[in-house]
């Protein structure tokens, strides 16, 4: 009987613990059903959000802003590395005389109170007879015979002329031959001569490049101002380019007989002073030679 | 009594064309230009060679003045009409008029600030390279018709 009721017991409960898995099992059921539905909730939340931030054209403007920000950093990098750029030659060679000009400005004595000569009309004159137009002229003269007359180097289009103003009025000189003096160097700058001395391959590359990251090279600088000093106070022009210098103007001259005599005359005046004052001894090595330049152009005797 | 007559007349006349000298002359702006050269001067006079007031370099910003006499005539060139009269600064003087633009132009000094810097101008670079063009007399030659 014992044993009846103890079966019975233990069969009422284990029914009671089956009837009340399933139960269990539908409350986790519902529980799991109820975060699935939360989350969803939640999501639903955001893409309603979005759909709002989409029509709102937010979404646009950030992407506009990120946009604007990164080109705004990729020009802020651009532009500071073009700070380190260095000239290119249709930059740099006007500066570069400049330069010089600077410091050597005591040995030049450029710096005095001169009169107005109005040398520019003159010259610029004689440019558009001889048909060089939209030419920039600089004229600088100069209170030493350290360097008579000179072109620098320069920019296109764009021409520096020294000239010494005791070279002028030793010689009293005239505006047309000032004009003439010019012209010759005129045509040493278009030829390239005083570049090509200057120039070298070093300073070929380095021209027109970028420095950022790397230190400035004063020394390619530097070396090209002591180029400078050497061309116009020791060096000078070969014969070679003195020979083609003059053979030009005398064919360019040629036309205006008057002008081209002017020129003759010129060069007797240069070579009888380079002879005879001492002060002027150094022009005959500069621009080798008057004498020589006077045998060029006057005409051969004839044989017949 | 004599000789404070005279110097009380002497004061009172100086006085007077202090007044006249103040009265006769109004100045006026015409607008701003920038200084298109790579460094220059500002002068006392509308000449190259008069004292100089201050040293501007590339794209700095100047006034253009204008005067205005007493009888109504307006002077914005002076010198022989190739000077401006400006104002820089705390300074009132004059600039060559072909070294003013209306609109900022292309620098070498800050197109190659870094290369320029590199340079190592002193002061006494920069004011010999202001005077340079002072200096200089330019022109250019052009297709005359």
């Amino acid at each position: 009987m014992k044993t009846l009721l103890l079966l019975s017991l233990i069969s009422s409960n284990l029914f009671a613990a089956e009837a009340a898995a399933p139960a269990h099992k539908e409350e986790t059921k519902t529980e799991g059903a109820k975060e699935v539905k939360d989350d969803s909730k939640d999501l639903l939340d955001f893409s309603s959000i979005k759909d709002i931030i989409k029509k709102d054209g937010l979404e646009g403007q950030l992407q506009k802003k990120q946009t604007e920000k990164r080109v705004h950093i990729t020009t802020k990098k651009f532009d500071d590395m073009k700070r380190y750029n260095v000239p290119a030659q249709s930059a740099f060679w006007s500066m570069m005389s400049e330069y010089w000009l600077v410091k050597n400005a005591t040995l030049l004595k450029w710096d005095f109170h001169k009169p107005d000569f109005d040398l520019e009309k003159s010259f610029i004159s004689l440019l558009e007879v001889q048909g060089h137009y939209e030419k920039k002229v600089k004229i600088l003269l100069l209170d030493s015979t350290e360097v008579i007359h000179a072109a620098l180097p320069s920019n296109d289009d764009e021409y520096i002329f020294l000239v010494s103003l005791p070279f002028i009025r030793t010689l009293d000189l005239s505006k047309v031959e000032i004009s003439l003096i010019l012209f010759e160097d005129f045509i040493r700058a278009k030829k390239g001569y005083f570049k090509g001395y200057v120039q070298s391959k070093e300073l070929e590359a380095y021209l027109g490049t970028n420095f950022n990251g790397k230190p400035f090279n004063k020394k390619i600088i530097d070396e090209s101002l002591k180029k400078y000093t050497s061309v116009l106070l020791d060096k000078g022009f070969s014969f070679q380019e003195q020979f083609e210098t003059t053979t030009e103007m005398d064919s360019l001259l040629k036309n205006d007989l008057k002008m081209w005599n002017t020129y003759l005359t010129l060069l007797e005046k240069i070579d009888n002073l380079t002879k005879s004052n001492a002060l002027y001894k150094k022009y005959s090595q500069i621009y080798p030679s008057p004498e020589l330049q006077l045998n060029w152009l006057r005409p051969k005797p004839s044989r017949f | 009594m004599n000789k404070f007559f005279v110097s009380m007349m002497l004061m009172l006349s100086f006085n007077l064309q202090a007044q006249t000298d103040s009265g006769a002359m109004t100045k006026s702006l015409v607008g701003i230009k920038y200084f298109n050269q790579m460094m220059g001067n500002v002068h006392q006079n509308a000449s190259r060679f008069s004292q100089v007031l201050t040293t501007i370099s590339c794209n700095h910003p100047v006034k253009v003045m204008k005067q205005t006499s007493k009888d109504g005539k307006d002077f914005v060139m002076f010198g022989d009409n190739d000077w401006y009269l400006v104002t820089v600064g705390p300074y009132d003087g004059y600039i060559m008029a072909d070294y003013l633009s209306d609109k900022k132009s292309v620098c070498f000094e800050e197109e190659y600030a870094k290369f320029f810097d590199g340079l190592e101008l002193d002061i006494n670079d920069l004011y010999y390279w202001a005077r340079l063009y002072d200096q200089y007399v330019q022109g250019k030659s052009k297709v005359r018709q």
